[in-house]
């Protein structure tokens, strides 16, 4: 077989791209899981625990019951729009997950050396956030397909957060690609894996970190951000009219979209698969070396996954007009500061 | 991947930065910005004269700067990498351009408070419009010239608009817009053309520059490219300066909108356009002797020149004499003097030698200068005839004012005379000089054709002047208080035409003479 | 294979364009939009200029669809309905029109073909990368680019002057009244 075929290298893509999809829809599914038990621990109760070991088979009995439920369409809800929402949404949430660089190069026998990541390019950072200013569509246009208050009321909400803290978002992000000089992830990683891979770039850029993060949680519109769906107004927002399967794209988008920004915190800001000191013990380019270093990357994911269940655990919910100029009035001033001094401190040579 | 490939030769190159060349335009910015943060952090207690004042502090500075560039200036006379140039053209129009927004500040303070309205804005529309043109006139390459206008047409549009409760105003802010937007997309589609066609056969790609365009004309890959290109900012130009037949949305829009900002339209934005009309045919498609693109390129544009001039002064005072309501009446006669200034244009235009060429330019200059002043100073009456809401526009509401507002009616006689083109007037300066440069280019024909018009135009000013002094007076009347700034302005209006009528040596002298000479002329 | 996905996208665009036009429908025209600037970012992507494709997206199918739906959504724009067509006669000059650009472009594409310009190969070309963009526009377009920033300052003072509730102005420590009927009433000075 020839690897360098391009028949060959596109079959191959697709074998990672499909692998990636399969792994990250289970992590998603035990994301949910562990959410409900995390959640049900923290309020002092026990959780689902009923199917299967310890209730481990849960999501499955979940997409099950997501398969054979009934589906239903609103009267007058507009039918294309409205079937095109949940796939946007899915869709927009699941194609950056081939840029994320999980593990170092590698030297495989057969393959030669690799590089843990399904496609490398120039723009990765800002393909992710094209793609992700995308993923908006699906809300608001499911909130207007519907033909329903709650719905339109979820979308618009849904809609208007998301584009307000995809700025400060985005503006988080700048003082990274200033450090770094590239939107390369793979790059970003590389670069973070001085000081025996603790050079991440959290400690030069704590603020951009703390911005990104609350961000990140207003973007996958979660706890303490989550009016879009404010049951206690809104019945349960954008997706109120949805049911069965097309009700569970949307839930399997929030998710993803969880699990992507986290790889991206990972990414930028927690060194990505650079686990510290790990280069003393094996050598770089090694299959263990590889093996620990995918671990290191999942466990840190795994942690801020953890911080979003436990943040949902913790926190009540912002009203509407505060989350806007929390948005607008704190945390963009912040991130431009953080970017104004980031420019400052790298054209000086500091950073 | 060669990432830090840009990035290297980024750090090698520098941004040919030079801030004194773009001081005026730097000084106009920044002074609009204070205006808004001014405007943001005071109370609003006589707004309109802090606003106003500093618009006005704002504006003398720049022109403090620029005769600075003008006289002491010794440095390259281009930056930017040829975005901003500093020639003749450039400051004797960013002096125009300062004239007419100095004027427009003293016209609209008052009437900002008439109309209820926000004074901080309209004095920042008004100097981010005025850092537009400067930028229109100082642009070597089309993309800064795309960009002046873009600033000076969108802060138009709003300021069209302004009286945001008349219908009138938002019919002539979204007339403007539209026609406007329009244009604009003509002209950046000319840009691309001649980008496109400038482009040479060893691969380098094509050009914006106005000076590289004029020299790769004669080896231009693709001349049909050129053409259109050429054709489209022609348009484009001709929208912005109102030429006919692109002139159709002028009188609407100068009736609608508010008669202070109907006097900056008139003004200002037509002279910004002419500086680029002229920046770009006469350096970007020059005069050239050799046959070939250039050549051929050059004597098309002047055709169509000659007929779009004959057109506009034609139909400009043909539609003059029908109207009924002063400002339409006044918007027809500014097509007209659009077309008596592409007279000029085309005199430059077909100029051969250099010297007949700065002579012709500084006509055109002196023209646009001369028409500023006048037109500015027939709309400051109309404003103050008007009253607020702009109710009183007809010809009719002028019946017999003439003994009871005396110098109103006395300066806006002068006023009209002055566009009329009665001798003593600087209006009569203006025409002989324009008139004069294009005989010396054997336009015969073209100038018979312009004092003809002249003499039609004689109608319809002499009529306001009959209908204010010998009609009898219908309806109620008050005569007006003049508020101090608008008597400032007309003042100033009215001793600017008699200047400039009867001493118009020296100014005509600054601005056809070379550096050293202002210099000395200044210095005595 | 290049061609392939050229075609594939070519076809998402005009396709998606034909739709825009075609539909009666603002929102489906708004979604169809949004689906010719996916599929030109895609067809800057094959023409190796990532860069541009990717602010293809942000900025266009991103932000200012995201903007255009949103309006259509909140005035809740009903479905055009067909009405007879009073300028009929512009019809045969839209489609001379339409000819004519037609004609333009084949005309260019012929020139180019048969012309002595030599462009260097797409590969070599760093023209769409982001370090090149950086370059230019921090270089060579300088000032360009902050007159852009001047011009979106003034854009937005224009737009929030005219959205903006009519205020209540106080003007010379007298608060007024807004003026809508002002125009009605004679004014001090009659």
């Amino acid at each position: 077989m020839d690897l360098s075929n391009p028949y060959i290298q596109a079959a191959l893509q697709f074998l990672a791209i499909f692998i990636t999809f399969n792994v990250v829809l289970m992590i998603v599914a035990y994301t949910v899981l562990a959410e409900r038990r995390i959640l049900g621990f923290i309020q002092g109760r026990l959780g689902p625990n009923r199917v299967g070991p310890g209730g481990v088979l849960q999501p499955f009995a979940d997409l099950l019951k997501f398969i054979f439920k009934e589906e239903i369409v609103p009267d007058k809800s507009t039918r294309f729009v409205y079937f095109l929402a949940p796939l946007i949404a899915v869709t927009a949430a699941m194609m950056t997950l081939i840029v994320y660089p999980f593990g170092p190069r590698v030297t495989l026998p057969y393959f030669g050396q690799v590089e843990l990541v399904i496609a490398r390019f120039d723009i990765a950072l800002l393909y992710v956030l094209a793609v992700t200013s995308i993923g908006v569509y699906g809300i608001a246009l499911a909130g207007w397909a519907s033909n329903s208050k709650y719905s339109l009321m979820g979308g618009l909400r849904s809609s208007a957060q998301m584009i307000s803290y995809e700025l400060s978002l985005g503006l988080s992000l700048v003082g990274v690609i200033l450090m770094s000089g590239t939107l390369d992830l793979y790059e970003i990683v590389e670069q973070q894996s001085g000081w025996y891979g603790f050079k991440w770039n959290i400690f030069p850029q704590f603020i951009g970190f703390v911005v990104y993060l609350t961000s990140a949680i207003a973007e996958t519109n979660r706890v303490p951000f989550d009016l879009p769906e404010a049951e206690t107004e809104l019945v349960a927002g954008f997706h109120t009219e949805y049911s069965a399967l097309k009700f569970a794209l949307f839930f399997m988008a929030e998710y993803i979209n969880m699990f992507t920004v986290s790889v991206l915190a990972t990414t930028l800001f927690l060194g990505g698969w650079n686990v510290p000191g790990l280069a003393l013990l094996f050598s770089p380019g090694s299959i263990p070396f590889a093996v620990f270093s995918v671990i290191g990357f999942f466990v840190k994911v795994f942690f801020f996954l953890f911080l979003y269940i436990w943040l949902r655990g913790t926190l009540p919910r912002f009203r509407f007009d505060q989350l806007m100029s929390f948005g607008w009035k704190f945390l963009l001033p912040v991130a431009l500061l953080n970017v104004v001094l980031t420019a400052t401190l790298v054209w000086l040579g500091v950073l | 991947m060669n990432i830090y490939f840009g990035l290297q030769t980024a750090t090698q190159q520098f941004a040919d930065v030079n801030l004194w060349l773009l001081m005026p335009e730097l000084i106009v910015a920044s002074a609009g910005v204070l205006v808004m943060l001014v405007d943001a952090f005071t109370k609003r207690l006589d707004q309109r004269w802090l606003t106003g004042g500093i618009s006005l502090i704002g504006l003398v500075a720049a022109a403090v700067s620029c005769v600075w560039l003008w006289t002491s200036w010794t440095g390259p006379t281009e930056a930017f990498f040829g975005m901003i140039v500093l020639d003749r053209l450039r400051l004797s129009f960013t002096l125009v351009f300062l004239v007419v927004s100095a004027l427009s500040v003293l016209l609209s303070m008052i009437w900002v408070e008439w109309e209820r309205l926000p004074a901080g804005e309209f004095h920042a529309l008004l100097l981010f419009a005025t850092a537009g043109m400067m930028l229109m006139a100082s642009g070597g390459d089309l993309v800064m010239i795309f960009l002046g206008l873009e600033l000076l047409s969108i802060s138009t549009y709003v300021m069209a608009g302004f009286r945001r409760t008349d219908v009138r105003s938002n019919e002539a802010s979204m007339k403007y817009f539209i026609l406007g937007s329009f244009s604009s997309a003509f002209l950046l589609y000319g840009t691309a053309l001649v980008y496109g066609a400038t482009a040479m056969a060893n691969g380098t790609p094509g050009t914006t520059n106005i000076r590289e365009i004029a020299q790769r004309l004669d080896t231009a890959l693709y001349p049909p490219l050129l053409f259109a290109g050429a054709a489209m900012l022609l348009i484009g130009f001709g929208f912005k300066v109102a030429t006919a037949p692109f002139h159709v949305w002028t009188p609407d829009v100068y009736e609608g909108a508010p008669t202070p900002v109907t006097a900056f339209m008139a003004a200002g934005p037509k002279a910004a356009g002419f500086a680029s009309f002229m920046r770009v045919f006469l350096f970007g498609f020059p005069f050239v002797v050799a046959a070939g693109t250039a050549q051929r390129l050059h004597s098309a544009w002047i055709a169509v020149l000659v007929v779009l001039a004959v057109i506009t002064m034609t139909v400009g005072n043909t539609a003059a004499i029908l109207q009924s309501n002063v400002k339409r009446m006044l918007a027809y006669s500014s097509i007209a003097h659009a077309g008596y200034v592409l007279v000029g244009l085309v005199a430059a235009g077909a100029a051969s030698d250099l010297g007949q060429r700065n002579e012709a330019i500084a006509a055109v200059v002196f023209y646009l200068l001369v028409y500023s002043i006048m037109t500015l100073g027939a709309f400051a009456v109309v404003t103050i005839l008007a009253r607020s809401g702009d109710r009183r526009t007809e010809i009719e509401d002028y019946n017999g004012i003439g003994f009871d507002s005396p110098w109103l009616a006395f300066a806006f006689s002068v006023s009209l005379l002055s566009l009329l083109g009665v001798p003593l007037t600087a209006g009569f300066m203006g025409k002989v000089m324009v008139f004069s440069a294009a005989l010396d280019q054997g336009y015969v024909g073209l100038v018979v054709v312009a004092v003809l018009n002249t003499v039609v135009s004689a109608y319809y000013y002499l009529r306001l002047i009959v209908v204010m002094f010998f009609r009898e007076r219908s309806g109620a009347w008050n005569a007006p208080l003049v508020p101090a700034s608008m008597a400032i302005a007309l003042a100033l209006t009215v001793v600017g035409i008699f200047y400039l009528g009867i001493f118009p040596g020296r100014v005509i002298e600054v601005f056809q003479a070379s550096p050293s000479v202002i210099s000395r002329l200044l210095g005595t | 294979m290049t061609i392939l996905i050229f075609l594939l996208l070519a076809a998402l665009t005009v396709g998606c364009a034909i739709a825009m036009v075609a539909q009666r429908n603002p929102l489906y025209s708004a979604i169809a939009l949004i689906g010719v600037f996916l599929g030109m970012a895609g067809i800057y992507v094959t023409l190796a200029a990532p860069f541009i494709a990717a602010i293809q997206v942000i900025v266009y199918a991103g932000a200012i669809m995201v903007l255009v739906v949103f309006v259509i959504m909140l005035l809740n724009v009903e479905e055009e309905v067909r009405r007879p067509i009073r300028l009929r006669y512009l019809i045969p000059l839209g489609v001379f029109l339409a000819a004519l650009l037609f004609a333009e472009t084949a005309f260019i594409i012929y020139f180019i073909e048969t012309s002595a310009y030599n462009p260097p190969p797409a590969t070599q070309s760093n023209v769409g990368l982001t370090a090149s963009v950086g370059t230019g526009l921090f270089t060579k377009y300088l000032l360009p680019f902050e007159i852009t920033s001047l011009l979106i300052l003034m854009a937005i003072v224009g737009a929030i002057t005219l959205a903006r509730r009519v205020p209540a102005l106080e003007v010379g420590g007298r608060r007024m009244q807004a003026a809508t009927t002002e125009s009605e009433k004679p004014s001090a000075a009659d």
